[in-house]
């Protein structure tokens, strides 16, 4: 069974700050190592699948580096090899990948600067033998905690369910839920059975379920089947993806691709302390206008039409 | 009657309807047993019932059980998607215990689960287990279920085994599904994009005993209901089935009644179903047709008068009869049974009334004989009856019964009564008898010899007689007859007609014989009637007539003038045109004055056919020639006609003059037939004046001519001229004539 955490006590607090502290340290140590030049030599992008999340932050990079070459992968991790082959023969500057095949084959194969983006759950890049630098796949949390709370301003208790691993996200979300005055419980789960047993498992009085991206917790089948459980019980619930609205979601926050592709840019040329996981800026909330009157939720203004960049 | 009508029906409902009882209603059915139609039926709504419900209980039963076992299936896999995602914490936490605790806690109200055993990926280590009886024997998991591959997502994969009664068990693998990374935000593209992992194994037995036996005892308690239904269905069936039959039942009797022949028979009544009333429909059609058959076969074979079979009926039957007795060695009798003086009464009274004397008659007659006996009415009044196994002896006192009954009856028409006889001729039916035709034949010259012995008698056919009177219908008599017309074996004797107060000259009636093989002559009344059954009358009238002429010529050719009175049959009249064209030849070939010639016809016959007996005596007196009224007053006739009927002479019949000198009434007849002629300006003849006074007698009362044996016999030659000069002293004085007083009495009852 997943593991429940809760913050709210001044030992959490403290232990967070010292975390943080060490955070940044390793961050500025790890982008001192990753300075690389990245405007003599052309950068490669490499683009995991023909994903619409994926083609439009490479639209954007492009946009940005008019010199910059493409390589689609299509999904195929053959074709994603070849691509590494021919990179080596080339003469290229930095690697930009978008998305998780690219990630993952760039650090495996590439011997040049790599900054990722599109990645929601990253291999350990301190195991990369070269400079590695990426940018979140999700908003802040309290970016997203905002969202929701404009869209139920009545919102008090939800319950966060994650894959392993999501320690540090967890905490800033817990952070972020104080904040707001939204207590949040952590759920970590090892499977998708689990993740639907637990979601099923919710106390009464929890208003909104939260699914943070992971692949290996999540499935198709069982997301449709708790996505329509939350709506049968009246409960929100708040997603990744616009793609899950459909199913029942009530609200999803996904990062901007522009605001992608500027911290992309950013981690190319690192300044000097710059995370070495830099986070979004901007966040882009979709709401599921039906399920929200299903919900007795007053939708607000900037919220009406359906989409919200803030 | 009712055995030929009986026949008739019988055949006929045999072969158009074949409406027995037995096919009908299969009482005797061809090659079965004794059967009820209603029994058939009510055995075959019983057996189609039983039939229908062991079909429905075992249906019931089959596809019960199928359900049950499917019903125990489909649970069992959804326990398995129960049991599966409630054993999820199991695989979540080391430490199991709580969550397996939680899991039987809750199973334990299920007693269809036997056990549940959650095993490790490998197999081989229970992580959780419940188990509903503490000895359960645990299972190992099969080979097949540890090499399960992980499915694709959405499909479920696991193995269900039967084990004993009705314990299904149940084996599958536990798995989680794993997303490719990418597709976070692919999700249209999920399932693609997904891997299984098999992280342990579900194992559990479902037991749907308890269901089944409870539906057991469901199924039990509907069959029985079932029962009951099909009982009642039964019972109101064959409550229905004897109603809607019933009228079918009804119509047995009256079908055995037309099978016996009685066609009087009444379907119309009665309800029933369409088909029913379609065969009662029917029914009531046949009848009716057998009715009409039956009606016309009664007016083929009947006489629509009398109701007594008609003359082709009896010969039938006579033929049958004539095989009969010839088998037999039997003897039967024929009887010729004819009315005296039916047409006097007949012309008197009118047809209507002649024909209610001959019912009457019939009736009469009818009473007269046995069932078995068979009477029929030939033609007019002539009555044939079939006496069958009786001897000569027999048929005589049956004959002579007849002349009694009818002798004792009187026929009242208005306010007059007539005496009615009968004449009875009898013969004998018995092998010797060649045809049955000829024992009709011998009847009927029976009969004319006791009419000509005076009628209201019988008379037994024997040889003798036969000599005298030829058999009627013998072929060789007419051919006898015809011959002697050709060969002119024919001959007339000569009986004078004397004049009573004055010289009239001489006058002759021709009386006709027929010269017998053996010589002998034959009178008119033995073989008259085979001429008149033969249709020789026509001829014979033509061969008296030309003989007559020639006679006449040869007279007139010695010297003497002679005028002839000849005897005509009424046939003439029918021929009147045949008849004035040979008299007037004759007459022109031997150049003949026709007032030598008086034709005699009697008075019956003229008054018969009264129009054409005018026209052809007017013809033949535009010839000269003269008609007499024979045998005048011996029927029972108005005396009107006369004034129609222009004769020269009135015959005066015998039967007054020969009694009228006992009798005053015959002498007032005489006087009166007299008076009338008078006033008509006819000229009277006494006919059989046997003796002195009575031609005295005549003479007084002003008769015109006399003719008996009391002037003269009949002879086969003309007396010498002086005959007739010999009794002038006769008109000179009264009674001092030599009247011959001997001699014999010829009565012309049917004379020539």
């Amino acid at each position: 069974m997943g593991k429940n955490c809760q913050w709210g006590g001044d030992t959490s607090r403290r232990v967070f700050v010292v975390r943080f502290i060490f955070l940044v340290v390793i961050s500025g140590f790890l982008a001192s190592c990753a300075t690389f030049d990245a405007g003599s030599t052309p950068v490669a992008i490499l683009v995991s699948d023909r994903l619409a999340a994926y083609q439009q932050v490479a639209d954007a990079l492009r946009a940005r580096l008019p010199r910059a070459r493409i390589y689609e992968l299509d999904g195929d991790p053959r074709k994603a090899q070849a691509v590494m082959v021919k990179l080596r023969d080339e003469e290229a500057g930095a690697v930009i990948a978008v998305g998780s095949l690219a990630t993952r084959i760039a650090i495996k194969a590439s011997g040049r600067p790599i900054v990722f983006c599109q990645d929601f759950n990253p291999e350990d890049i301190r195991a990369a033998r070269v400079a590695v630098r990426g940018v979140r796949a999700m908003p802040a949390a309290l970016k997203q905690l905002q969202a929701w709370k404009t869209l139920d301003p009545r919102l008090k208790r939800v319950t966060m369910i994650s894959g392993a691993g999501m320690g540090e996200f967890a905490r800033e979300a817990a952070a972020g839920a104080r904040q707001l005055g939204i207590r949040l419980q952590h759920v970590e789960v090892q499977s998708d059975r689990e993740l639907l047993y637990a979601a099923k498992r919710t106390d009464a009085d929890v208003q909104g379920v939260w699914f943070t991206p992971d692949n290996r917790v999540l499935s198709t089948e069982v997301l449709r089947e708790v996505l329509a459980y939350n709506v049968r019980q009246g409960k929100q619930t708040l997603v990744f993806s616009a793609q899950l609205l459909g199913l029942g979601a009530l609200l999803s926050v996904e990062g901007d691709p522009h605001d992608v592709a500027a911290r992309v840019i950013e981690q190319l040329h690192p300044a000097g302390g710059a995370p070495v996981l830099a986070p979004l800026q901007r966040a882009r909330a979709s709401i599921n206008i039906e399920v929200a009157k299903q919900l007795g939720l007053v939708v607000p203004p900037p919220m009406q039409a359906g989409t919200y960049v803030f | 009657m009712n055995r030929w009508l009986r026949a008739g029906v019988d055949r006929l409902a045999s072969q158009q309807h074949r409406w027995r009882r037995g096919e009908l209603f299969a009482t005797r059915a061809p090659g079965g047993g004794n059967r009820s139609l209603v029994g058939r039926l009510l055995a075959a709504l019983v057996v189609t019932s039983l039939c229908i419900y062991v079909a429905a209980v075992a249906g019931l039963w089959w596809s019960g059980g199928r359900l049950i076992e499917d019903s125990a299936r489909k649970q069992a896999v959804q326990w398995l998607a129960e049991l599966d995602e409630l054993g999820t914490p199991i695989y979540a936490t080391r430490r199991p215990e709580p969550a397996m605790r939680a899991l039987s806690a809750r199973l334990k109200n299920v007693p269809e689960i036997i056990y549940v055993r959650y095993y490790d990926a490998s197999g081989g280590r229970v992580l959780g287990e419940y188990t509903a009886r503490a000895r359960e024997p645990r299972l190992a998991l099969t080979a097949e279920t540890l090499s399960t591959a992980p499915a694709k997502p959405g499909n479920r994969p696991y193995q269900l085994a039967e084990l004993d009664g009705a314990r299904v068990r149940v084996t599958a693998p536990v798995q989680v599904r794993v997303l490719a990374p990418d597709a976070l935000l692919d999700l249209a593209h999920g399932p693609a994009r997904e891997s299984m992992k098999v992280i342990g194994f579900l194992d559990f037995v479902f037991d749907a005993g308890a269901q089944q036996a409870q539906f057991e005892r469901s199924l039990i308690g509907g069959s029985l209901a079932l029962a009951l239904v099909f009982g009642v269905a039964v019972v109101l069936g064959r409550r229905k089935i004897r109603r809607a039959m019933a009228p079918l039942t009804e119509l047995q009797e009256p079908l055995a009644r037309l099978a016996r022949g009685d066609i009087d028979v009444d379907m119309s009544k009665g309800g029933g179903d369409r088909e029913i009333a379609a065969i009662r429909e029917a029914l009531n059609v046949t009848i009716t047709a057998l009715k009409e058959r039956a009606d016309a076969l009664r007016r083929a074979e009947c006489d629509a008068l009398t109701g007594l079979v008609n003359q082709r009926y009896f010969k039938r039957q006579l033929a049958l009869e004539r095989s009969h007795v010839e088998r037999d060695g039997e003897t039967s009798a024929v009887l010729c049974i004819d009315l005296d003086r039916f047409r006097a009464v007949n012309d008197v009274v009118g047809d209507a009334a002649g024909d209610r004397l001959l019912i009457q008659v019939a009736g009469l007659l009818r009473a007269r004989i046995r069932d078995n006996d068979l009477l029929a009415r030939f033609e007019g009044d002539e009555f044939i009856a079939l006496i069958r196994g009786v001897n000569r002896d027999g048929a005589v006192k049956v004959a002579r019964s007849i002349n009694h009954v009818v002798q004792e009856f009187q026929f009242a028409a208005g306010e007059e009564r007539f005496p009615v006889t009968v004449s009875i001729g009898i013969a004998m039916l018995d092998a010797s008898q060649p045809t049955a035709e000829v024992a009709l034949a011998q009847a009927a010259a029976a009969c004319a010899l006791a009419k000509t012995r005076g009628g209201n008698r019988h008379q037994v056919h024997d040889g003798d007689e036969a000599k005298l009177s030829p058999d009627s219908n013998s072929p060789a008599w007419s051919r006898y007859i015809q011959t002697a017309i050709q060969d002119n074996a024919l001959k007339f004797v000569y009986q004078p007609i004397l004049g009573l107060h004055d010289d009239a000259g001489e006058m002759y009636e021709l009386l006709l014989r027929l010269v017998a093989p053996g010589g002998e002559l034959v009178s008119p009344t033995a073989f008259l009637p085979v001429a008149d059954r033969f249709g020789l009358l026509a001829e014979l009238d033509h061969w008296v007539i030309r003989r007559a002429c020639e006679e006449l010529a040869r007279v007139r050719a010695g010297g003497r003038s002679a005028t002839f009175f000849v005897n005509l049959s009424g046939h003439v009249f029918e021929e009147g045109e045949v008849l004035m064209r040979i008299v007037g030849e004759e007459l022109a070939r031997h150049k003949l004055p026709g007032e030598h010639l008086v034709f005699e016809i009697t008075e019956q016959a003229a008054i018969r056919q009264l129009d054409r007996a005018r026209a052809v005596v007017e013809g033949i007196g535009k010839l000269g020639c003269r008609f007499a009224l024979d045998d005048f007053g011996s029927g029972f006739s108005s005396l009107n006609y006369l004034k129609h009927l222009p004769a020269a002479f009135i015959k005066i019949s015998g039967t007054f003059v020969h009694n009228m000198m006992s009798d005053a009434l015959d002498e007032v007849m005489v006087r009166s037939i007299v008076q009338i002629a008078n006033a008509l300006g006819m000229q009277t003849v006494a006919e059989s004046v046997e003796d002195r006074e009575t031609l005295q007698r005549i003479a007084e009362l002003g008769v015109s001519f006399a003719q008996g044996h009391a002037i003269a016999r009949p002879a086969e030659a003309l007396p010498d001229p002086g005959f007739f000069a010999s009794h002038r002293w006769f008109r000179a004085r009264t009674g001092s004539s030599k009247v011959n007083s001997s001699g014999p009495l010829v009565r012309s009852a049917r004379k020539r």
